[in-house]
């Protein structure tokens, strides 16, 4: 199972703060990302098990993705 | 000149004495307004080495050419003069209705010298300005002083009051207005207080020459709409700058503890989603369709308005978990005048002290009632209050034991929320911020941790300097607010086409953001030079010790810490960028190219210029 987390109005725009998806076999982030819609990596920042992702980052079961909004710190 | 008024108020209020100076475009289009006309004054006529608190210093309240007018979020105003905190550079920045009235009164900024010889206020409605006695409000809360000034002026005002935090000189008080702005937190609020000068009240009833209103009023009704219709808009309205509690808990950065962490186990309990549970309405700024005060309903059933930092220093800072609780102390410390964001510093270091050892009769971690107290203490300079008055590093500098490491400040001012340790790029900027450790300037983190989060890079420092250059440099000169862009994603583009429609002047993005920003970050570094001379070092540009020595414990960054020859570095090269010397000084061929050759001949009677 791989864990989604969002914060901010990413959540508000998913609708849940949390969702949960099984895959079969490792994906690259972008591929897992456009199962779900509604995520542009180039406006929200994307960490895969607390590290910095990019499209091509590696995905498997048990791994921990958070999509933050870019904010501006106020 | 349009756009600008073209006048500055100067009032004496030792010699009772009222003048308008008046300024032309060349002044105008090098400084443009707000931060670089306070610097500019303040370079121009305060010597070296006089005291921040004693009648020689001056306030300065300045404006923009788009501050007041109609326009996103623009009725902010600069506050400034030579911090009592800090003893260099000082400013904030807080929205008020006084921003519009100052500038329909006719002016584009106020400098106030001298010393009253009574508590007094000053009234400026139009041409007549007048020093009015204090009798009835000195000594009162800032809601109520400000409340009473608007039964004898009508609410048709715009009001900058001090608490008695100011009154009694803390050196990190601020001034407020509209019970819950606030700005000045380098201390500008004991500035007014040394001149015993409890308030401002100004009333305008002309209209800003505008060049084209037709086309401005076009502008702005098209740029309000493309602020609504951004992607993140309605989540703003919900939460404001409070969901970054749970980014900031999420990227280990949410200070705790006197930053000794960057979790805090019930920052759930005081994040977004607690305040909306507890939300009745939101205030704000005028001009502005963001308003990001969320105001709650607090324990002690009053109201209470709440942002980011006021919660994170109030609450995972001094380990509160209970937002009740932290909006109690938010409100007092609105009500006293006093900055959130040096209290909630001060407060933990009393906490640690207490822990350590070196404060008798202190206050544990977490204990709300020991707070209040405190901070009564703090405002009335009472007890441990009177150490704790004077800002961390003074205090520290008293108590010594070590607590030099953690008493969590860069060049006197406390740092605002953002915990370190893990983000070097944030660092960098908190050291070189042109005031002391403030986030104002420049916010690196999210891109920070989008990139390369633990790297000392080239790129970060470039990433500093391009957001001190537009947040520090271009919405501190315009003085508008930078949220609707930095939150909302309002393209800057919208500024300069503002800018024309106001005064008719083009001027480029590049103009802005590059040559007065630098200009202006160059003369607010020739400042704090100037007091120190020789004694001045690159050290001033150094983050908190503690980031450096003491590790996380918690979090997924545990043993995380800054790296100070890396650090060194990264400042190497920022200075670089800058055109300043290995010291952190400028050298003259920077401030030749910047067009402030008169500074040179100045500045090199106090410390020798590199070439």
């Amino acid at each position: 199972m791989v864990k989604l987390r969002f914060l901010g109005y990413i959540a508000e725009k998913m609708g849940t703060r949390e969702i949960n998806i099984e895959i079969s076999m490792p994906i690259k982030l972008s591929e897992l990302l456009e199962t779900i819609k509604g995520i542009n990596m180039e406006r929200a920042v994307v960490i895969v098990n607390n590290k910095a992702a990019t499209p091509d980052t590696p995905i498997k079961n048990k791994d921990e993705i958070v999509i933050m909004p870019v904010i501006g710190g106020g | 000149m349009h756009g600008w008024n073209g006048r500055i108020l100067r009032v004496d209020l030792s010699e009772s004495k009222v003048s308008i100076q008046r300024f032309e475009a060349d002044f105008a289009l090098k400084f443009i307004g707000g931060r670089g006309f306070a610097v500019k004054i303040l370079w121009d006529e305060l010597k070296p080495g006089i005291d921040p608190l004693s009648p020689l210093n001056k306030l300065i309240v300045a404006a923009g050419p788009l501050t007041g007018i109609p326009g996103p979020s623009n009725g902010k105003l600069v506050v400034a003069g030579k911090s009592p905190l800090t003893s260099g550079y000082g400013d904030g920045n807080l929205g008020s209705l006084a921003a519009v009235h100052l500038r329909k009164a006719g002016y584009d900024a106020l400098v106030v010298e001298g010393k009253a010889d009574k508590p007094s206020y000053l009234y400026v409605e139009d041409d007549d300005v007048s020093i009015l006695s204090a009798d009835g409000i000195w000594g009162e809360t800032t809601f109520k002083a400000e409340s009473k000034l608007k039964e004898v002026h009508g609410r048709n005002t715009g009001i900058l009051v001090i608490g008695p935090a100011g009154e009694n000189l803390v050196r990190y008080a601020t001034i407020t207005s509209q019970e819950g702005r606030a700005g000045g937190r380098t201390g500008m609020g004991a500035v007014m207080g040394s001149k015993k000068l409890k308030a401002i009240v100004f009333k305008g009833t002309k209209e800003v020459p505008l060049a084209d209103p037709e086309n401005h009023k076009k502008l702005v009704k098209e740029s309000y709409s493309d602020i609504e219709s951004k992607e993140n808009y309605t989540f703003w309205i919900r939460q404001g700058t409070m969901a970054t509690i749970e980014w900031s808990q999420e990227n280990s950065v949410l200070p705790t503890f006197n930053f000794r962490e960057g979790v805090f186990e019930f920052s759930r309990r005081i994040d977004g989603y607690a305040m909306e549970a507890m939300k009745i309405k939101r205030r704000g700024c005028p001009n502005c369709n963001m308003l990001c005060g969320n105001v709650v309903i607090d324990s002690e059933r009053r109201e209470s308005e709440l942002d980011y930092e006021n919660v994170a220093m109030l609450g995972s800072n001094i380990g509160l978990g209970h937002l009740g609780k932290v909006s109690v102390l938010n409100r007092m410390a609105d009500e006293y005048g006093i900055d959130t964001i040096s209290l909630g510093s001060n407060l933990a270091f009393a906490m640690e002290a207490t822990e350590k050892g070196l404060l008798k009769d202190g206050i544990e971690w977490g204990d709300f009632e020991g707070a209040k107290a405190l901070m009564e203490d703090i405002v009335y300079r009472r007890g441990n209050g009177e150490i704790l008055a004077e800002g961390v590093k003074r205090a520290s500098e008293k108590l010594g034991g070590g607590s030099e490491t953690w008493a969590i400040h860069v060049k006197g001012l406390e740092v605002s929320a953002y915990d370190c340790h893990t983000v070097p790029g944030m660092a960098l900027s908190f050291g070189t911020s042109p005031i002391g450790a403030h986030h104002k300037d420049a916010w690196v983190i999210a891109w920070e941790v989008k990139t390369d989060r633990l790297g000392y890079t080239k790129d970060k420092v470039d990433k500093v300097l391009e957001f001190q250059r537009i947040r520090g440099g271009m919405f501190e000169t315009l003085v508008a607010c930078r949220l609707p862009w930095i939150e909302l994603g309002f393209e800057l583009d919208w500024y300069p086409k503002m800018l024309k429609t106001a005064t008719g002047v083009d001027i480029t993005l590049n103009e802005l953001i590059n040559t007065v920003a630098d200009r202006v970050y160059s003369l607010i570094r020739a400042f704090w030079v100037r007091e120190h001379g020789e004694k001045w070092s690159r050290e001033m540009d150094y983050p908190p010790t503690r980031w450096f020595k003491e590790p996380v414990t918690k979090g997924p960054f545990k043993g995380g810490k800054l790296d100070m020859e890396k650090y060194d570095k990264l400042l190497e090269i920022y200075y670089n960028e800058r055109g300043w010397d290995e010291r952190g000084i400028p050298r003259q061929s920077t401030l030749n190219k910047l067009n402030l050759g008169e500074v040179t001949n100045e500045l090199s009677k106090y410390v020798s210029l590199s070439p």
